[in-house]
């Protein structure tokens, strides 16, 4: 008990400098100004890349709406090529031909979601600078 | 919390922190500030995870602890204050040196003890709290205060 009083004694007058608070607040409010700075920054960016990725979804489904209504036209210019070797070779293989425009619907769609992703966030970046 | 509380509650907690870091940091006052303003920092980045009913006071009391650890330069507070305990206090400004001797028993402990005596006899908070901010077991700060005090006074009568 005593060793504890003794002990509780020597921080009883601790009391050293600690430099001017001003000094530490203006410090410190700096630091916390770069903080929500950066912290807007973050916010606005997330903004712009959900508003790019929506914008892109809505683009490569109406890409791939729109290649898919134009199946049947590709379709019959594939039945309409007249190179013997090829034509036998579509035949040869009959679902070759749908598997292939189906593809193409798929790489198309994929294409103009990249595309539109890309392009309107940079378009948000550019309006909100 | 907003920003506005937040900046009260430094106002109110910046005081006593700085006086334990400096303590911590056996002296060297450069170091607790910069180890304070880090701790209010990492603080503010993680408003979200304070809860009202854990206390600003403890909760910011456990960063500042932890950056202290992080910060990973206590070898060389140890080689400064082993150096300011062997200068005169006639050499130096009374002021910067009047804990001299203080410093060098708090430099000797590990940095556990050391944190466990501050936060119990300076700060005044309980074994729990103690246990809580160091992260470790109430029984683990017993054993750490009751090394830290056998330690600490072992050292001061050695100097007497």
């Amino acid at each position: 008990m005593k060793e504890n009083d003794e002990i509780k004694e020597l921080f009883a007058g601790f009391n050293p400098p600690v430099g001017d608070s001003r000094n530490f607040m203006n410090r410190l409010s700096r630091n916390l100004d770069t903080i929500d700075l950066i912290k807007k920054h973050n916010i606005a960016v997330r903004r712009v890349n959900r508003m790019a990725a929506v914008i892109a979804v809505i683009a490569g489904f109406a890409a791939g709406v729109a290649a898919t209504m134009l199946l049947p036209v590709l379709k019959a210019a594939v039945g309409t090529v007249e190179a013997p070797g090829i034509s036998f070779f579509l035949m040869s293989v009959p679902d070759l031909v749908q598997t292939g425009l189906w593809l193409l619907v798929g790489v198309v769609s994929v294409l103009v979601t990249l595309c539109a992703y890309d392009v309107s966030a940079g378009l948000l970046k550019v309006r909100q600078k | 919390m907003t920003r506005e509380q937040f900046t009260s509650q430094v106002e109110a907690t910046q005081g006593a922190l700085r006086r334990f870091l400096i303590a911590l940091c056996c002296g060297d006052a450069a170091l607790a500030d910069d180890i304070a303003q880090d701790a209010y920092v990492k603080a503010y980045l993680s408003l979200d995870r304070f809860r009202d009913d854990a206390g600003f006071g403890s909760w910011i009391y456990r960063i500042a602890y932890n950056c202290f650890v992080d910060s990973g330069r206590t070898r060389r507070e140890h080689v400064d204050v082993a150096m300011a305990a062997g200068m005169h206090s006639d050499e130096l400004s009374d002021s910067r040196f009047r804990y001299q001797a203080l410093y060098a028993a708090l430099a000797r402990l590990s940095e556990r003890e050391r944190t466990a005596i501050l936060l119990y006899y300076l700060e005044g908070y309980s074994i729990k709290e103690v246990a809580e901010i160091i992260g470790a077991s109430q029984d683990a700060v017993k054993q750490q205060l009751s090394r830290g005090r056998f330690h600490l006074k072992g050292m001061l009568h050695e100097r007497e």
